[in-house]
């Protein structure tokens, strides 16, 4: 997870471009033969219909296709149309609550979860409790929700809980204070153990000569752990933070619409349901405003990974480019 | 089963007492086998899907049978099991050029576009000539002739027609706990206030609460035609806007739908509705009423049926819509009997072959299509009944006892290009279900309803007539305006969430000023100009 | 320090003090109570899946086992006609795309972290670029049937060939590899396709099993694509069968009305027994790839 790559050509200053082309092609020749079908991958795949994003400009219909839609006129009418709409502030504002939640409780859980089960020493109940907490993983969103939804009803196992300590029956999801935590609590439900893995496996690559080495030093566990084991994690967790800072925006649709229920919109509806609304929430769909609402949130994406790539490689000499 | 049959008997007879059946209206169908080797491609959004017990429409009766019948090789397509059927269609028409020949959607708010586009056929000039039984049948009533063109008179689909001119469309009401109306001594509740007092009692005696299944049945219609109110503020399938003295009205903003949402946040407040309302569905609320939580709630005759049939007995009843005190009532569920979905041809035909098309689609408005789009072929899944003269299954269909094993067979559901015959709901559907049915529709009474031509038109204007009209059709320039105004969604989300917010009390709706406010938030969702579009389209609609 | 704990069992035991014993029965404990937490939810679906359907309906809350056993829900399930088949394609498809999916990223992550590449600026880029921008639903689904694509697995494996999210995660594995084995290859005269096969791929392996699981998690869940980029029920994975297994259940066709309307005595049962149904298949094969995890293969590739 170095970083920060020596410049390639560094070493070759006194050649012009041609030749260092040849040189590189030489020394590089397999690499430059692998890369090949990644790249037409790419090509095929994702920048092909690429050019679809020019639908935020135009007023698509599907029947016309993308070339014969007329152009929006001022061309970006479906922007102005978003930052002007009724809902902007507040689809703004709950995607980033729920975002920022979700890392904030969500994001270290799981590298807690992977120092603790690294302390464990019994290694057959290791890696049952790693078997057990990665399982709801494997369990789809349309059932997670449905299971959450069941659990909240009135009559449901929330409410059975709720009851025996003295408390009141009511569907826990009709009520805005509940919806976040909710939300956040089954998320880190479904994703503790599975993400934990990613962070296991860096553990397993941490030269363990350095433990035996503080041992001798007479550190503590604990001590091991904040001197070890963290600066070990820490290239895989910046890389980490800097994808999730990346898709700040992205809370997905799939779960917040199997979740919400009109009562709640006001600290529920985010931009991707808003967006889904648009295009299958019944009558026309609009493909075009919710691809403008789309690019728009891709480039506040790539504004926040930059900004954080660009944190993380002054601070601690890692980042992803 | 015999006691099927004895039902469906009796019913026949209560049936026959309505005169003019369609069949008898209908041309003869001799043209039929078309005998031609061209092969037609046919797409259906919902509806017509094969029965989940086949695995494909190449094991389908119904599929098979149709082609044989028309002569014509027919290959089918359909969403896939699961995928939402709306936009499953609105990613097969980003690419025109391979269309199916035939497309059965939802293609009137884009009628227009659509023709400039030449995405589908102008049937216009051919309509006469090729699809004779289904030009006829459109002269029998100007309702349906205005309904399958656009403004400018351009025939474009062939569409779907209850022969009961609007009966079941108001298939979903308020449906009550019989016995223990009985056990409590109490009467079938018809104004708005013994409904409530229902409920009361039902609570106190039984704990027991009144629930609805929000999203997709209460909001569309629910009891807010005993406050005088139009519409309940279900915008997203055109449920929001009403019709009133020839000018489009928005439910959601009446002083009348204030009192309708005044009454439910009391009722709320006072526990009488159960809290997961908003988020029940057919399945979860079905749950409630089985396990007495519920002895007032608001469904569909099918699921009524399913929940005296789950609990072993005629619990559950259908009642009337609730009047207001005095008798008199604004709206209720209901329609006109045209369905909203339609059948086009697409551009993907060329001339020859959209004309064979007409003809395979008018089979369905003759006599003998009739027939067998409503109940199959003749001494295979039906036989004429000696007593009624009318239709009746034969054992295979009866003995079948897979879920509505007439569908295997029959073609005439909803949206689909034909005439359903209401003898096919009676023979569909329990004696409780009809009853039910009739207890939705004639919020006036039956016999009153047939014997008094007044009554007649005053049930069709409280079921269907305050509606936004089927077949209304925008102007590619309209549809562009509307688009950038936010239309429909963002005035469902907004309209959702303080309907909610005013019931449980979480908004106050008694407070003037928090109605004031919410009138307020109509301005940014340009809720003005989108009423003078609607009503453009609407004049157009009622000038065709 | 589990693999230490392996190794040397015995000194460890020895040093441990007492603030440590607490931190170690703390720490048991808090794993039991997370197990609990994570295992009721899939204990309550087993139950229900075996429970009466008239308890279910009545009881929502807490069930601690079956209420009048019965199996009867697995049955109807079963008899679902495009149950088997989806299994079928499931497994096509992830047959043919794992390996394809592994290979690329593998070869991308490969490339990546390769220094001295004069363009590999350029290729970075144009890698992580698709990472934050795509073109959308309906330019795919247009791409889908251009290709040629429409209405064949392909479809739901080529699009999805490759995670960059993925690449990068191998491409950081692959960093982890010491420069000096990948020379001494080199000095014996390699090209890079021994390289990345002799000597990268059985070092990264604990890597390969994550992205494994990865890929293989994503295609078993996926359902949005097959629902629109197939046109055969026979041809749906086993996530879109299992959906419409559910949304048959809970009909929500709006204006459908009674002509929909399902008849089922296992109306809430069977949605449980449908999601052991496509549950169980993915869990049973997850310990099989965790070994990787525990061996902790980098560890020794390195000392050795």
């Amino acid at each position: 997870m170095s970083v920060k790559n020596a410049g390639p050509i560094a070493h070759y200053r006194h050649l012009n471009f041609g030749q260092r082309v040849v040189r590189d092609w030489k020394l590089n020749k397999w690499k430059y033969l692998l890369i090949i079908p990644v790249l037409v991958y790419l090509a095929l795949f994702c920048y092909k219909p690429m050019y679809g994003l020019v639908i935020a400009f135009k007023n698509y219909k599907p029947t016309r296709g993308i070339e014969r839609s007329a152009w929006m006129d001022p061309w970006y009418a479906w922007f102005e149309k978003f930052f002007t709409d009724p809902y902007f502030g507040r689809l703004i504002g709950n995607t980033f609550t729920i975002s920022i939640l979700t890392i904030v409780f969500g994001f270290p859980a799981p590298i807690l979860l992977a120092l603790l089960l690294n302390e464990i020493n019994h290694n057959k109940f290791k890696r049952t409790v790693q078997t057990i907490t990665y399982m709801p993983y494997f369990i789809s969103m349309v059932v997670t929700c449905a299971l959450i939804r069941v659990y909240c009803q009135q009559d449901g196992l929330l409410s059975d809980i709720v009851v025996f300590f003295g408390g009141e029956r009511q569907n826990w999801l009709m009520n805005s204070g509940n919806y976040r935590t909710i939300y956040i609590i089954s998320e880190i439900w479904q994703t503790i153990g599975w993400n934990s893995i990613i962070y296991l496996a860096a553990l397993s690559s941490i030269d363990q000569e350095q433990y035996e080495a503080a041992r001798i030093d007479g550190a503590n566990r604990f001590q091991q752990c904040l001197h070890i084991t963290l600066p070990g994690l820490m290239p895989t967790i910046t890389i980490l933070f800097i994808l999730r800072m990346g898709n700040i925006l992205n809370v997905g649709y799939e779960k917040t619409l199997l979740l919400y229920n009109s009562n709640i919109y006001d600290v529920s509806d985010i931009i991707s349901t808003y967006t889904y609304r648009l295009s299958f929430g019944g009558g026309t769909p609009q493909y075009s405003y919710s691809t403008a609402i789309g690019l728009f949130n891709t480039l506040v994406n790539v504004v926040f990974l930059l900004a954080t790539n660009f944190i993380s490689s002054k601070v601690s000499d890692s980042s992803l480019f | 089963m015999k006691k099927i049959l004895a039902l469906a008997l009796c019913l026949c007879m209560v049936l026959a007492a309505v005169p003019a059946l369609a069949a008898d209206l209908l041309p003869a169908g001799d043209t039929y086998p078309l005998k031609t080797d061209k092969t037609i491609t046919w797409y259906s959004q919902d509806c017509l899907n094969p029965h989940e017990k086949y695995g494909n429409w190449t094991e389908s009766p119904f599929h098979t049978n149709l082609a044989k019948l028309l002569g014509v090789n027919i290959e089918w397509s359909f969403p896939t099991t699961g995928a939402d059927g709306s936009s499953f269609t609105n990613t097969m028409m980003a690419d025109p050029g391979s269309l199916p020949n035939i497309m059965k959607g939802y293609f009137m708010d884009t009628a227009n576009q659509l023709l400039e586009d030449e995405v589908i056929w102008d049937l216009t000039d051919y309509i006469q000539e090729y699809a004779p039984a289904y030009y006829a049948w459109l002269q029998t009533n100007p309702a349906y002739d205005r309904a399958m063109k656009t403004d400018d008179g351009r025939y474009y689909a062939f569409g779907f027609f209850r022969e009961d001119g609007g009966w079941n469309d108001s298939y979903l009401g308020p449906v009550v706990r019989q016995d223990w109306l009985k056990e409590c001594g109490l009467e079938v509740p018809t104004t708005i206030s013994e409904l409530e007092n229902v409920i009361r009692v039902f609570k106190e005696k039984y704990d027991a609460q009144f629930a609805f299944a929000n999203d997709g049945r209460f909001r569309q219609a629910g009891v807010q035609g005993a406050f005088g109110a139009y519409a309940t503020g279900y915008v997203a399938s055109d449920y929001g806007w009403f019709v009133k003295d020839g000018k489009v009205g928005f439910g959601a903003t009446q002083p009348e739908w204030r009192e309708y949402m005044k009454w439910l946040n009391k009722m709320w407040t006072e526990g009488l509705i159960d809290q997961d309302s908003f988020s029940l569905d057919d399945t979860s609320i079905k749950a409630k009423v089985e396990t007495g939580k519920s002895g007032v709630a608001y469904t569909s005759m099918g699921q009524l049926n399913l929940w005296n049939k789950d609990m072993g007995g005629d619990y559950w009843i259908g009642v009337h819509f609730p009047t207001a005190d005095d008798g008199s009532i604004s709206s209720q569920f209901g329609g006109f009997g045209i369905g909203t979905h339609t059948t086009v041809i697409t551009k993907t035909a060329d001339e020859e072959t959209m004309k064979l098309c007409l003809q395979m689609l008018d089979y369905a408005y003759t006599q003998e299509g009739f027939l067998f789009w409503n109940y199959g072929i003749e001494g295979e899944s039906w036989e004429m009944s000696a007593e009624t003269g009318l239709p009746k299954w034969t054992p295979l269909v009866a003995d079948d006892h897979d879920n509505d094993p007439m569908t295997k067979y029959n073609g005439a559901t909803w949206g689909n290009s034909c005439i359903q015959a209401t003898n096919l709901l009676y023979l569909k559907n329990s004696q409780t279900a009809i009853e039910a049915n009739d207890a939705f529709f004639y919020t006036f009474g039956k016999d009153e309803y047939f014997a008094d031509e007044a009554v007649k038109e005053k049930t069709l204007a409280v079921t269907g007539g305050w509606k936004w009209p089927v077949g209304i059709t925008f102007t590619t320039d309209e549809s562009d305006k509307l688009d950038l105004l936010g239309g429909n969604s963002n005035l469902n989300t907004y309209v959702a969430e303080n309907y909610a917010a005013f019931i449980t009390g979480s908004k106050d709706i008694a407070d003037d000023a928090v109605w004031e406010a919410y009138l307020a938030g109509f301005d940014s969702l340009n809720l003005t100009k989108i009423l003078e579009i609607r009503q453009g389209a609407l004049d157009r609609y009622e000038a065709r | 320090m589990s693999t230490v704990a392996k190794h040397i069992p015995e000194t460890n035991k020895i040093k441990k003090t007492t603030g440590s014993k607490i931190f170690d029965v703390c720490n048991i404990i808090f794993m039991i109570l997370l197990c609990f937490v994570t295992l009721y939810p899939m204990w309550y679906v087993l139950c229900a899946s075996f429970t009466e359907n008239s308890y279910l309906v009545a009881h929502p809350g807490a069930i601690l086992w079956p209420h009048g056993f019965t199996a009867g829900s697995y049955g109807l399930a079963f008899s679902h006609p495009l149950l088997l088949s989806g299994y079928k394609n499931i497994l096509i498809v992830l047959l043919v795309s794992l390996p394809i999916n592994i290979i690329l990223t593998l070869f991308c992550g490969y490339v990546t972290a390769s220094k001295n590449l004069m363009f590999k600026p350029v290729i970075q880029f144009l890698v992580m670029f698709t990472m934050f921008f795509s073109g959308g639903m309906i330019p795919a689904y247009l791409n889908v049937r251009d290709l040629g694509l429409y209405n064949s697995l392909w479809a739901l494996i080529l699009p999805g060939a490759m995670s960059v999210y993925n690449s990068i995660i191998c491409r950081t594995a692959i960093q982890g590899v010491p420069e000096s084995l990948t020379e001494s290859a080199y000095l014996d005269g390699a090209n890079d396709i021994i390289v990345v096969f002799r000597i990268i791929l059985p070092l990264i392996m604990p890597t390969i099993a994550v992205l494994l699981l990865y890929y293989g998690v994503g295609h078993w869940n996926a359902w949005f694509n097959a629902s629109l980029y197939l046109a055969d029920n026979e041809k749906l994975p086993i996530q879109n069968v299992m959906r419409s297994i559910l949304i048959a259940n809970s009909n929500v066709l709006n204006s459908a009305g009674s002509d929909n309307d399902m008849v089922n005595q296992y109306a809430e049962a069977i949605k449980y027994s449908t999601i052991i149904l496509t549950t169980v298949p993915v869990l049973c094969i997850y310990p099989f790839l965790q070994k990787y995890f525990v061996k902790g293969v980098m560890v020794g590739a390195v000392k050795g």
